[in-house]
């Protein structure tokens, strides 16, 4: 089938100063005073293993726009929206309530402001960054797509880089005020959701900078979790790769479960994420 | 043990082992130079000659390079930049009108996001 192809994607993303934001950790970089970044990427994820009797399994491919503005050199706000194609099968009791067939659509509108309160400098690349975040989950989304709910949350995202090594470090907590007592995703139904986020670079190439630097090759391994009101916990692994230019970069991570105990909707299972980004 | 004590026994790990990673791989923090950015930023001297290098801290990877360049560019009496990343200096080429403070280039660098250590003529 057609949409089947959009299983790996190639996208562009535009970036600035955002280097150091892996694939699915959020970072402490921002754009400058006055400077706007956009950025695009392509997922797709396997969920399955439905423990609430529905039998769900589902094929999401997902289109991800960000648009970034940075206010003043210490404030920059974030608009979100995913593009969502999801293919869902499910049992008889699933099918019964709707739980099949092929969405296409936009999904929910995030609006997110971040405040970098707290900035060390040590060297020329080495650098400690620590940003308060507030965000607004919208019901904009489509049919099957949104969780019809406005959701705000709030969180903090620690960066650090010294010499090869770098990483992010980030706490989200969402209040959930939806009424679907079977989300697809976490943090969309009626129990709020607690995001830990984590992750660990190394520079690969070269050893050390030289001059003004054309290009770098990290290697990355991300840990993303989600613990929800309800005692549902999981964490996913995810290594990959980056390649950074001056004016783009390329990456490729692979999405990996490490716990999964889920009682009220299906396991995240495995995912794959491939973006070009090019600074314009 | 439950399925919820459980879980948040997990939670209350990974998120102790987290920020012992960040910890363990920062080590301790030294005095900053915010003090010396605050300086910088006040001071109207103007650059008498031809170049001037800027010590940039906090230019993790090639992609911020580009960003303070880009802000260098988007200056009146800047001709180009070099940037030598590991080092963290950047060398400005100035056009000699209008004349530039050091004040001016250093704010350039911290509305960039990053932090100016020194500027200087070489």
């Amino acid at each position: 089938m057609h949409h089947r192809t959009l299983g790996v994607l190639a996208l562009l993303c535009a970036g600035a100063a955002s280097a150091q934001e892996a694939y699915w950790t959020p970072a402490a970089t921002q754009p400058g005073r006055g400077q706007w970044t956009a950025a695009v990427r392509g997922e797709y994820l396997r969920y399955q293993n439905d423990p609430t009797g529905l039998g769900r399994r589902v094929d999401e491919y997902t289109l991800r726009t960000r648009l970034n503005y940075g206010v003043t050199r210490d404030i920059a706000l974030t608009l979100e929206l995913p593009l969502y194609h999801r293919d869902t099968s499910a049992n008889e009791q699933g099918r019964a309530q709707g739980f099949d067939g092929t969405d296409t659509g936009a999904g929910d509108l995030t609006l997110s402001a971040k405040w970098r309160v707290w900035q060390h400098d040590t060297s020329g690349l080495d650098t400690q960054r620590l940003a308060l975040i507030g965000l607004l989950e919208t019901p904009t989304g489509g049919p099957g797509l949104s969780s019809h709910s406005w959701n705000p949350g709030f969180g903090a995202v620690y960066t650090a880089v010294r010499g090869r090594h770098g990483t992010n470090q980030a706490l989200t907590y969402t209040f959930a005020t939806g009424t679907d007592a079977n989300p697809l995703m976490p943090g969309q139904g009626t129990h709020d959701a607690l995001r830990f986020d984590s992750n660990y670079l190394f520079r690969l190439y070269p050893e050390r900078f030289e001059g003004d630097a054309g290009g770098a090759a990290y290697f990355v391994l991300e840990h993303n979790g989600v613990y929800e009101t309800n005692g549902d916990i999981e964490s996913l692994l995810s290594p990959g790769l980056l390649w950074e230019a001056r004016n783009w970069a390329g990456e490729i991570t692979v999405r990996m479960p490490l716990i999964q105990d889920v009682d009220r909707r299906p396991e995240r299972a495995w995912g794959i994420g491939l973006g070009v980004r090019i600074l314009f | 043990m439950n399925h919820v004590q459980r879980n948040r026994r997990v939670l209350a790990s990974t998120l102790i082992g987290c920020v012992a990673f960040a910890i363990g791989l920062v080590g301790c923090a030294s005095t900053g130079q915010h003090a010396e950015t605050r300086a910088l930023l006040a001071d109207e001297g103007v650059i008498e000659g031809a170049s001037a290098i800027v010590v940039v801290d906090g230019m993790g990877c090639p992609m911020c390079a580009t960003s303070v360049e880009r802000a260098f560019r988007s200056m009146p009496g800047v001709l180009s930049s070099r940037i030598d990343l590991e080092e963290g200096e950047v060398t400005v080429m100035l056009t000699g009108s209008p004349r530039v403070t050091r004040g001016q280039l250093a704010k350039a660098v911290h509305d960039a996001g990053f932090s100016v250590r020194d500027v200087r003529v070489p």
